[in-house]
């Protein structure tokens, strides 16, 4: 599975001496493929999060394609579009994402009861919950559970699916030590399991684990 | 899982959903009243309205084609036939026989009292009737003229009077009459010793006039069985096209216009009926009750459909700030489910179920609140319960939907438009 952007880029109307507009993401060409983890880095602001939605669809490129094996996801309709995303590309937002009525185990099985009524991924989910290491909260609340928790359980939730593509939006951001290592190697694994893995973050220690890191700097994206 | 989250949603905002609650209880409520008062209104405007007399005269055919040749009618009205006294029970066997709230016989004849001549009119009071259907009624002028008050003594009981008399009041301070006392009339055909029961105040011409029962005026006037008007008062609905198109002439309408005519309770359907059991006779319509009734039924019906539509407006408007501000505190969860895949379709129906089921929560306790509503309003405007019509629960249900819907538009064009990259970024 290839997902690759064809100078997309990302505007935004601002007033200010030169221009109507302010470029988030300037024209930027990129791909990935399946087995590998790359890694954005960036400051807060530089581009990396615009970046990162545009690829996993959920925002409109100004200019630009993105492809995913060759389909325009842009050109597609808006449920098309809903379905693809949902059943080929795993997206781990910033910050803590639950949904608070659901269990751990109902949160991660949420992407594929969407689209499916039966209970086929009960036994994948309880897999993915020991994949990450969180079992013994399998039937918790997101509000009684900690950041490191939560992370753990949007990764579940995006390979719940079993997609091709993982884009994860700072899947460190606020965790510890212990736990940031414990997600980048679960990355890691699931690199070794043909998945392809593309984190935007801050954190340093997220380029040991990658085979590849950019750096995004106001709207530009270097190798 | 959708019920598990449309669960949690209405548990996690109880405070948000029990405000929609409440202002759909607000809305349903009126709307539960209002319609069905406005429902009712027409039997208790018509049953208020009936205390002030007959709304249909019926006449021998012969006097009332002498009226219309001569355009006169009321006091100089031409006597030249009658009609049978035991035609008056048909009446109620006409197809409209429950519209029929009351009816009464009517002779006049003129008498000499104490060297003076006084008109005297004869007619039924509290007249027991036995009609061949087997029901059992009294009809009469106790009913017909209930507004009559009564200055000394009191209302004249055939059976308790038979040779009893009731004197306008105009009159008995002309004779210097009083009730207790026993006066005799006298024609060219008999002299009646009757007891003056009681003193009565129309605030008309009836006050110049004696008033007793219809055989004693028969035998004064030597006529018999017979009597020269009845008066009715009937229960109808308002005139619309269709009903002036039949008065003018029944034969010009369609079978089916003819039908619908028919078996609606115009005061026109009503006379045409009372034509067919009594042929002899002209039914007509007291133009000016009918078309007050009609007048008053529509304004009233017209007040509470207005009444309904700013309430259940005022319901939307409420609906639409509190399911917006709904959707707002949770951007993140449904920019969550999009993110993740979910259909813009998907993420509307969980919403609109959280927002429908508080609806019917809302719904129900406003109809029980609004059967409350039409009861205080029925006991202090018309003095007696409404009654719950059936066909409100239908309607009030399928405008609190609509209601209910059309007031979460805003907030369901506001979710459309949400962007999950934006929400989810804090933005």
């Amino acid at each position: 599975m290839i997902l690759k952007a064809e100078s997309i880029s990302r505007k935004y109307p601002r007033l200010s001496a030169n221009s109507n507009f302010f470029y988030a993401v300037k024209a930027t060409d990129f791909e990935i493929k399946e087995g590998e983890v790359i890694a954005i880095m960036g400051r807060s602001g530089s581009g990396k999060t615009t970046f990162l939605n545009m690829l996993g669809g959920l925002l409109t490129p100004s200019e630009g394609k993105v492809t995913l094996d060759g389909t325009d996801i842009y050109s597609l309709s808006d449920n098309e579009r809903s379905k693809l995303i949902n059943s080929n590309i795993g997206i781990v937002p910033q910050g803590q994402s639950g949904i608070d009525s659901l269990t751990v185990t109902e949160n991660i099985l949420l992407p594929y009861c969407l689209y499916h009524k039966d209970n086929e991924a009960d036994k994948y989910a309880k897999e993915l919950i020991k994949f990450v290491g969180i079992e013994d909260i399998a039937d918790c609340y997101p509000s009684q559970m900690s950041g490191g928790e939560l992370r753990r359980m949007a990764i579940a939730r995006a390979l719940i699916n079993r997609p091709g593509i993982i884009l994860a939006d700072e899947p460190t951001g606020d965790l510890d030590d212990e736990s940031t290592r414990s997600v980048l190697e679960l990355f890691r694994r699931l690199a070794q399991d043909k998945v392809a893995v593309l984190m935007v973050t801050h954190d340093e220690l997220a380029g040991n684990y990658a085979d590849c890191i950019y750096k995004m700097d106001a709207g530009t994206l270097t190798g | 899982m959708f019920l598990r989250m449309v669960k949690g949603a209405l548990t996690r905002q109880k405070g948000k959903m029990v405000m929609i609650a409440f202002t759909i209880l607000l809305g349903a409520s009126l709307a539960t009243a209002m319609l069905n008062i406005m429902f009712d209104v027409g039997d208790k405007v018509n049953q208020e309205l009936k205390a002030y007399g007959a709304n249909i005269i019926v006449k021998p055919k012969d006097n009332s084609v002498l009226e219309d040749l001569y355009e006169v009618d009321g006091e100089d009205e031409i006597q030249s036939s009658y009609l049978q006294e035991n035609e008056i029970g048909k009446i109620k066997t006409i197809f409209w026989t429950y519209s029929i709230v009351d009816f009464a016989p009517f002779l006049e004849t003129t008498a000499d009292v104490n060297g003076t001549a006084v008109t005297v009119t004869g007619s039924w009071f509290n007249h027991h009737l036995s009609l061949p259907s087997g029901e059992e009624l009294d009809a009469g002028i106790v009913g017909l003229r209930s507004w009559w008050d009564i200055e000394d003594g009191q209302w004249l009981d055939e059976k308790v009077n038979p040779d009893g008399i009731m004197v306008g009041t105009t009159l008995a301070q002309t004779l210097g009459i009083r009730a207790g006392d026993r006066i005799t009339l006298t024609t060219d055909n008999a002299s009646k010793n009757l007891l003056v029961v009681g003193i009565y105040n129309s605030g008309a011409d009836d006050d110049d006039q004696m008033i007793t029962n219809l055989d004693i005026v028969q035998e004064l006037a030597n006529t018999g069985d017979l009597i020269s008007s009845i008066e009715v008062s009937a229960l109808t609905s308002p005139d619309d096209e269709l009903a002036q198109k039949a008065a003018r002439d029944p034969m010009s309408l369609s079978v089916s216009e003819y039908e619908v005519w028919y078996c609606t309770a115009y005061v026109s359907s009503i006379c045409y009926q009372i034509q067919e059991v009594i042929p002899d006779a002209v039914a007509s319509p007291v133009r000016q009750v009918a078309d007050s009734e009609g007048a008053i039924m529509e304004k009233t019906q017209l007040l509470m459909i207005l009444i309904t539509i700013l309430s259940l407006l005022g319901s939307a408007l409420g609906i639409s700030n509190l399911v917006t501000a709904s959707v707002m505190e949770r951007s993140n969860e449904i920019g969550l489910l999009k993110a993740i895949g979910a259909k813009d379709g998907a993420v509307s129906s969980l919403v609109l179920t959280e927002i429908l089921i508080t609806a019917v929560i809302g719904g129900i306790a406003g109809y029980f609140v609004g059967y409350g509503f039409a009861q205080i309003i029925g006991k202090s405007v018309f003095d007696s319960s409404i009654e719950m019509k059936p066909i409100v629960i239908p309607i009030v249900s399928v405008l609190i939907i609509l209601v209910t819907l059309a007031g979460s538009i805003p907030a369901i064009r506001m979710l459309l438009k949400m962007k999950p990259a934006e929400v989810l970024h804090g933005r």
